[in-house]
């Protein structure tokens, strides 16, 4: 015996429940489109709201795993997951349904999400909806915010999502928040007085917490628009960044993301709105993250050969491809690679100052 | 097990050879795979995992992590 980790930097029990059959983590785009036009966003917004049969298929599908499982992650995403609330509630209200007759149950869920719609009505029908846990990004204090996170008909959108956070601050309702706070070369400088101000707001609250994120070229069409972080750089920003809130208010304050992607964990799958299946959720565009389809009776219609490259992570020698197992997917011969998307060279990235989004 | 057999057991698994079924299942049609995803399964009793509640009173966690939000992601 030796106490060598099976893989090292992942526990044993994560491992385990990632082949688990008890376990279920869905993430559910109920729409594909946003009320936001962020310039680094890399979606398309090609697909608009979950039909009614692809939600039946969702609800056919869990109505038919909920009575064996033990665990049920459902994680909301988009797109822009609040424009389009009566598909997460019909959902969401199907499977508090099913799960009050499975009382061994943990289900949880989560909403990634841009704020804007988040005011304390909306976030206390999801609380009754058992959505709990929330991420929120601001790109730094309103001036840089509204210069990058735009509405769609070209507003600000930093006032509205500041106020939504502080009365959901004040409410007492039992939710978690992570707020992640992206870092740019234009807002790098501002960013340890805004932190300092997230601080005095909301960290001395226990449901709020900070994840510092560079942005990167993710693959949108503004990518040689902006400047953003070269790998170093954005690695040094982020962990002094890191430092100062945990200088300041504890490490318990700065969220820690896991060492494996759901993407590359078996029982993970992404339910988009159109009803195709996939792993990933930044590589919406990409053939490789299509490995099938839901259909209306809730039976999932999976290429076989098409989930392997995703779970290579777990393979001797492969374990740097659980963090990301995007980055060099091995692809069938024919197939495009999708370039919007990958870990660029170092010294592709601009540097300097430009304004974007004007 | 020890986790050195867990490595041993992850090295016969040939993941190319991992499916999904129509419930959303994890499968094999090669008997072997469907053998080592069978120990793996048996190697953890997620009805023995106890699970505590978050001393902030917020939401119930699980012994087992839980899946990583997409801000996990090494992209982006």
């Amino acid at each position: 015996m030796t106490d060598t980790a099976a893989i090292p930097g992942v526990l044993d029990e994560e491992i385990l429940t990632a082949f688990s059959d008890e376990i279920l983590h869905l993430i559910v785009l109920p729409t594909e489109q946003c009320n936001f036009r962020c310039v680094y966003c890399y979606e398309d917004f090609s697909v608009g709201t979950m039909k009614a049969p692809v939600v039946t298929g969702v609800k056919r599908l869990l109505e038919r795993r909920i009575p064996t499982l033990r665990q049920l992650h459902i994680g909301w995403f988009g797109g822009e997951p609040l424009i389009a609330q009566k598909v997460i509630e019909d959902i969401s209200e199907s499977v508090l349904m099913l799960t009050r007759t499975a009382p061994g149950i943990t289900y949880t869920s989560e909403v990634t999400t841009n704020a804007y719609k988040l005011d304390l009505a909306t976030a206390k029908r999801l609380h009754k909806l058992n959505i709990r846990h929330y991420q929120i990004t601001l790109d730094g204090p309103e001036k840089f915010h509204d210069r990058t996170r735009i509405r769609r008909d070209g507003g600000g959108s930093f006032q509205k999502i500041w106020t939504n956070l502080l009365d959901l601050r004040s409410s007492s309702l039992d939710i978690s928040v992570t707020l992640r706070v992206h870092v740019t070369p234009a807002n790098l400088d501002v960013m340890p007085e805004f932190l300092l101000g997230i601080r005095k707001e909301f960290l001395k609250d226990s449901r709020f917490v900070i994840l510092p994120k560079a942005v990167g070229h993710w693959g949108g069409p503004n990518d040689s628009e902006f400047n953003v972080l070269g790998h170093a750089e954005a690695t040094q920003a982020v962990s002094a960044l890191e430092e100062l809130i945990r200088g300041q208010a504890g490490s318990e304050k700065v969220y820690r993301p896991g060492n494996v992607c759901y993407a590359s964990r078996p029982n993970s799958l992404l339910i988009r709105a159109s009803g195709d299946v996939g792993k990933c959720t930044v590589a919406l565009s990409d053939p490789a993250n299509s490995i099938g389809r839901l259909l209306e009776d809730g039976t999932l219609e999976l290429r076989e050969e098409s989930l392997g490259p995703w779970l290579r992570g777990w393979s001797k020698d492969s374990s740097k491809a659980l963090g990301c197992p995007l980055v060099g997917l091995p692809r069938s011969a024919g197939e495009p690679v999708l370039m919007q998307i990958g870990v660029r060279p170092p010294g592709s990235t601009k540097s300097g100052d430009v304004e974007v989004g004007k | 097990m020890t986790q050195r057999s867990l490595r041993d057991l992850l090295d016969e698994l040939d993941t190319d050879k991992v499916s999904i079924d129509e419930s959303g299942r994890i499968r094999s049609s090669d008997p072997n795979v469907e053998a080592r995803l069978n120990e793996l399964r048996d190697l953890l009793d997620v009805k023995k995992l106890a699970r505590m509640d978050d001393s902030n009173g917020s939401m119930c966690h699980c012994t087992v992590p839980p899946p990583p939000m997409q801000s996990g992601c090494a992209l982006q």
